[in-house]
């Protein structure tokens, strides 16, 4: 029991020096990699502020809050379906978001209108980003429709999927018809931070400030749950509206998520299952430790896109796929996957 | 406290499990029991809610249970499940804690009274050795017994417990029976059971047989051990009770 705690101790603190650790270098490291002549360079220049108040610091920090709704998203997901492989994308989020950024591009490229992700005008943003946010509602309201609701996990599982396939199928059509969104839909596949300016952190803030609270107040019906739905519907908990609230939740971290910064892979398999593996507990330290360590994670990984091959940059998706395959792969050499 | 079935038919798929079937349970120990698809866990799982019946209602205390919210129903009647699957990382104690959930709630937190009662469940099932180990490093029996002491943590004045003994060797088998004999005495404690021998030394038996009830009575009743031999196809015999203060015996028979 006592080390039990210190884990979970250890496990808090150890994030918290990497969030810090990661915080600083994602503020120094810029187009000359790793450099703190570069920084100290960047930091004498006039365009000081510029580089660090208006690029850097909001990419960082939007980094972190947007692997913090994934790493929460994917400890609802896993303790919602009861498997440690559940993944956020699963209820059509991602295919519905896809959809909706191919749906603008193909639009805007059939209109004569031009609009890529890496767009500077306001009204492209904004419009690329809503598309993406309610695609994603979307997607995962088919999956509701489809499944009759929240409160058969399997068949809401199977509806995700088949909502994933149809949405897929036809942003691969859309994509087909205009090289603008088939480009689009590339680099949104891959996942990228390079989009997130204040206005996405701001909206990334609010939204984890309003879905980390009602995840951890609602986290015990996640610990009942591990005893079976039958047991869990017994304990006295209103199950089937916890579980829609907990489905809306997940919907709503997922797509705020994928809206800014597209499909980033293996940050919500990977940030629960580290944090299970390394401290198991209740879902109440669960879905906290979780966040913490998506953003940790994602930030990690950018700080890694931006760095490894200066003045190039790797897409941040790309650097948390090969990490993430590679904890999955060492997990399957342990054999101890569960 | 009364738990009454009147009229329940349930419909699973497209198979009536169980047809027009009424009984009422007082506080004492009731064994349900029949041979495999009689209906005897879909009669426990529709008394506890869990199954919407096509026709006929369950009353709690001559309410019906649908019209309780959902923390009174978790507070009037606790639930076991057969094979009690589970999942996560939870301890023991954890796992029994989720039992006084229906007088917590989401937002409170245990008290000193639910500490102990906690303790007292965790003991009454011999399973305070192990209160701090996870869930998935118990064997069977073990998990089994931490699961049955989830249940009486709620302290609900009714037990719903599907196959309880499962996984239990036969001194954890007579120590639970005992268990609920003590319990019977406040208690409505219902029970699903295949372990005959042990079923018998319930109070009151219900037998179940192509989704009716074949029988109903105290388990000394001559006529309730007729419709026992019928429902399982005369492969068993009962062995009346010496005395009206003793159970009866149950054998297999082996013979043609």
């Amino acid at each position: 029991m006592k080390q039990d705690a210190s884990r979970r101790k250890t496990l808090a603190i150890g994030l918290l020096i990497a969030a810090i650790v990661f915080t600083a270098l994602g503020l120094a490291v810029g187009s000359e990699g790793f450099s703190l002549a570069q920084l100290r360079t960047d930091l004498a220049g006039d365009d000081a502020s510029l580089i660090l108040g208006q690029i850097r610091a909001p990419r960082t920090l939007g980094a972190l809050l947007v692997g913090a709704l994934l790493g929460l998203a994917g400890a609802i997901s896993q303790g919602l379906f009861r498997n440690p492989l559940a993944d956020p994308y699963l209820l059509g989020s991602a295919a519905g978001a896809s959809l909706g950024v191919v749906m603008v591009l193909a639009a805007g490229s059939a209109s004569g209108y031009a609009i890529s992700l890496v767009s500077a005008q306001l009204v492209a943003r904004v419009g690329l980003v809503t598309a993406a946010f309610f695609g994603a509602l979307i997607g995962v309201t088919l999956t509701l429709l489809l499944a009759r609701g929240a409160q058969h996990t399997l068949r809401l599982l199977l509806a995700g999927v088949v909502v994933g396939v149809v949405l897929s199928a036809i942003t691969e059509l859309l994509a087909a018809t205009s090289a603008d969104a088939l480009r689009g839909k590339q680099a949104f596949m891959l996942g990228s931070t390079g989009f997130l300016g204040w206005p996405s952190v701001t909206l990334l803030a609010a939204g984890l400030c309003v879905a980390l609270p009602v995840a951890r107040v609602l986290s015990r019906t996640l610990d009942a749950l591990t005893l079976g739905e039958d047991s869990a519907a017994t304990l006295g908990l209103p199950l089937q509206k916890i579980r829609a609230t907990l489905v809306l939740v997940l919907a709503a971290c997922t797509g705020l998520a994928v809206s800014q910064a597209g499909l980033v892979a293996f940050v919500g398999l990977a940030a629960p299952h580290l944090v299970r593996r390394f401290a198991p507990s209740t879902h109440g330290y669960r879905v906290l430790m979780s966040a913490a360590a998506g953003g940790v994670l994602l930030l990690g990984a950018d700080v890694l896109a931006r760095g490894l091959i200066a003045p190039q940059e790797l897409p941040v998706g790309v650097v948390t796929a090969f990490l993430g395959g590679g904890y999955l792969l060492w997990l399957l050499h342990r054999r101890n996957f569960a | 406290m009364t738990l009454r079935a009147e009229n329940l038919r349930v419909v699973l798929g497209d198979r009536t499990v169980l047809h027009d079937v009424s009984c009422a349970f007082e506080p004492g120990w009731t064994a349900i029991v029949g041979p495999n698809g009689a209906g005897k866990s879909t009669l426990l799982r529709a008394l506890a809610g869990l199954l919407k019946q096509a026709s006929g209602r369950i009353t709690l205390h001559g309410k019906p249970l649908a019209d309780y919210a959902a923390n009174e129903r978790g507070k009037a009647i606790a639930w076991l499940a057969q094979q009690g699957e589970t999942t996560g990382d939870l301890t023991a104690r954890e796992t029994v804690h989720l039992g006084r959930l229906p007088h917590i709630g989401l937002l409170g937190g245990p008290t000193a009274r639910d500490e102990a009662i906690v303790d007292a469940a965790l003991a009454a099932t011999e399973s305070t050795d192990w209160q701090h180990r996870r869930l998935h490093q118990l064997s069977g029996g073990e998990r089994q017994r931490v699961l049955l002491s989830r249940a009486l943590a709620a302290e609900s004045p009714v037990l719903l417990l599907d196959e309880p003994t499962t996984h239990l060797d036969p001194p954890h088998q007579v120590a639970l029976a005992r268990l609920f004999r003590r319990l019977a005495t406040t208690h409505t404690v219902i029970t699903v059971l295949h372990d005959l021998p042990l079923a018998v030394q319930a109070d009151r038996l219900l037998v179940m047989r192509d989704g009716v009830v074949a029988g109903h009575a105290e388990s000394n009743d001559v006529a309730l051990h007729v419709a026992l031999v019928e429902a399982f196809d005369r492969a068993i015999a009962v062995i009346p009770a010496t005395a009206p203060s003793k159970h009866p015996a149950v054998s297999l028979r082996l013979d043609d």
